[in-house]
């Protein structure tokens, strides 16, 4: 193979430079050095305006653990995640199997559940801040008060609304994956005698298993970082009842100018997510099988 | 996308499997319905006075006919052309720069066994896990209370590479490493072509599908965003139509008729780019998701 020839030194610098060099500069600039500087600012108390910022080594993370709000806005997050997790996939795979068992209007049915994907978060946020404050207080099923004026009902309200955007996305790839599994394999089961239930558990779902592994990975990562939507539609309220994580560090940061505290929390974030999303992935590719 | 077409039911015959299959469809249809009555309410809200929208949200019309007048003066009060020229320039620039930059980062990584394309891949790769919340304080502190360099449509754009080209470096080198022959490549080096010149005659051509790919799901990620540009973009004149339809609400906050025009007019560009590119965005959805 011609890339196994042997190249100069300077050749090898050269072609890293030209091809790989533009992204990796921006990538190291905007990415790597951040990251370095935000762990360094962790150890600070630096309010993001003051010339000098004192060294206060690993006290933030001593802090961090008698920040109530902020254990409050991680716990919060954790239970978003689960019923996000939980109600979106449910939907987009009861979607998927209903759209694949051959009823009409097939293509035009999995346009319409996208839909909401084409529209970001912040738009999202208002529309249903108007659906929930204006329109479901005036119909006679509903309380007259408004869902986002109770701290129960606004986190089912985000709840409610990423369910709607999320689900029409993972629904195309279980579609995908209900697809992607040979119809040999179903007439084998059929000929052996199993039943449709047999055959979804057994059979169908065992094979679409990766399809399993990424829709919960974006879930479960869109769900724990969510920002936009939380500040259109609730805006962290009632009484901050609804402040996810996102948010929570947001405000250290920028509304308390508390940059040293703000990064650390940022920190544990990360390697809360980290953890829920390694051991996610651990456990749904054990179960992937090979066709 | 003909083969997703579903194939579950071709081995159902007789009476009972035809009224199950029509109620399957009535009930996919009704859900369809219930997903789509939020912007069907937007769009009729949207052409009414403020007084019927409180009193009557659910009434299709108002008494005093469709109020046009609520998208002229929301277009007006938000600048609204304004804001979509930033929004199309920074998703725009951003976007060709994004695929041009990754498309060669990939190339290089997939062809060259250096050290660099090594570690450059698992750096690149490590970034899927990296929320932008772990990021964004520092970057603010160096770029921004350091350099000064914010409030300005290049930075953002600059950062929009930096932030993009980890998801579509990766699903570029998939692509190169299972659908690009290296055989071509190899003809075109023993006929005396430069390696530049093999990646932008032999091997750009043949990336097609993924360039349209990422363009698609770059589109969509950049247009919506918010988070970035919010910080980026303090000035006014610089806002796109997320950071501009923010504001607009905190201002009009109870002008529901202007509040639900400028609504339908942030969603219009992106919807109408949907429907002539709905293949594309279906197919790159599930070939980007599945390579992930």
């Amino acid at each position: 193979m011609y890339m196994q020839r042997k190249e100069k030194m300077s050749r090898k610098i050269l072609l890293f430079l030209l091809f790989a060099g533009p992204s990796m500069t921006l990538f190291v600039m905007f990415v790597i050095v951040p990251f370095i500087y935000g762990l360094y600012l962790t150890m600070t108390n630096w309010d993001g305006f003051s010339s000098t910022k004192e060294f206060v080594g690993l006290q933030n993370y001593a802090n961090i653990f008698k920040e109530k709000d902020f254990w409050s806005s991680i716990w919060l997050t954790f239970r978003y995640v689960i019923a996000s997790v939980i109600f979106v996939n449910g939907i987009a795979f009861l979607l998927a199997y209903l759209l694949t068992s051959g009823i009409k209007g097939e293509n035009f049915l999995r346009a319409g559940f996208f839909t909401p994907n084409l529209i970001g978060g912040i738009v999202l946020g208002f529309i249903w801040q108007f659906i929930f404050n204006r329109v479901m207080t005036t119909l006679p099923i509903f309380p007259e008060q408004s869902f986002l004026s109770d701290p129960t009902k606004a986190f089912w309200a985000m709840v409610i609304v990423e369910t709607w955007r999320a689900s029409g996305y993972m629904l195309l790839i279980y579609i995908a994956g209900f697809v992607g599994v040979s119809p040999d394999f179903i007439e084998a089961a059929r000929i052996d005698g199993a039943n449709n239930r047999q055959i979804l558990w057994r059979i169908r779902m065992p094979l679409m298993m990766q399809s399993f592994t990424i829709c919960l990975f974006l879930t479960l990562s869109s769900a724990f970082k969510v920002y936009d939507m939380n500040l259109s539609l609730t805006a962290g309220g009632p009484y901050g009842s609804t402040r996810m994580a996102a948010m929570t560090i947001f405000e250290k940061a920028f509304t308390y100018h508390d940059y040293g505290m703000g990064q650390s929390e940022a920190v544990v974030f990360f390697l809360i997510m980290l953890v829920v999303a390694v051991i996610q992935l651990r456990v749904t590719s054990k179960r992937e099988v090979a066709a | 996308m003909n083969e997703l077409k579903g194939s579950q039911g071709s081995e159902n015959i007789g009476a009972s499997a035809r009224i199950w299959s029509g109620i399957k469809t009535v009930f996919a249809f009704l859900l369809f319905v219930v997903y789509m009555v939020p912007f069907v309410l937007v769009l009729i809200n949207s052409l009414k006075q403020k007084v019927n929208i409180i009193k009557t949200p659910l009434k299709f019309v108002d008494e005093a006919g469709p109020q046009i007048s609520n998208y002229v003066d929301a277009f007006n009060k938000m600048g609204y052309f304004q804001a979509f020229g930033n929004s199309l320039i920074i998703t725009g620039c951003s976007i060709v720069l994004l695929v041009v930059c990754s498309s060669m980062c990939a190339y290089i990584l997939v062809r060259r066994n250096y050290k660099a394309c090594r570690i450059s891949y698992y750096l690149l790769i490590s970034y899927m896990v990296v929320p932008f919340q772990v990021i964004m304080i520092p970057v603010l502190a160096i770029y921004g209370n350091q350099f000064h360099l914010l409030n300005n449509r290049l930075i953002l754009i600059i950062m929009n590479v930096a932030y993009g080209t980890g998801f579509a470096t990766f699903l570029m080198y998939g692509f190169i490493k299972s659908s690009v022959p290296l055989a071509l490549e190899e003809a075109a080096l023993i006929d005396g072509a430069g390696v530049f010149r093999i990646y932008s005659g032999i091997v750009l051509p043949l990336l097609k599908p993924i360039l349209a790919t990422n363009m698609i799901l770059q589109t969509l990620g950049l247009w919506n965003d918010y988070l970035l540009p919010s910080l980026v973009l303090g000035k006014e004149s610089l806002q796109t139509l997320p950071i501009r339809i923010r504001a607009f609400n905190g201002t009009f906050t109870s002008d529901y008729g202007l509040m639900m025009a400028a609504l339908v007019m942030c969603v219009t560009p992106i919807i109408i780019l949907f429907i002539f590119m709905q293949k594309y965005i279906v197919g790159g959805i599930v070939s980007g998701a599945v390579k992930e």
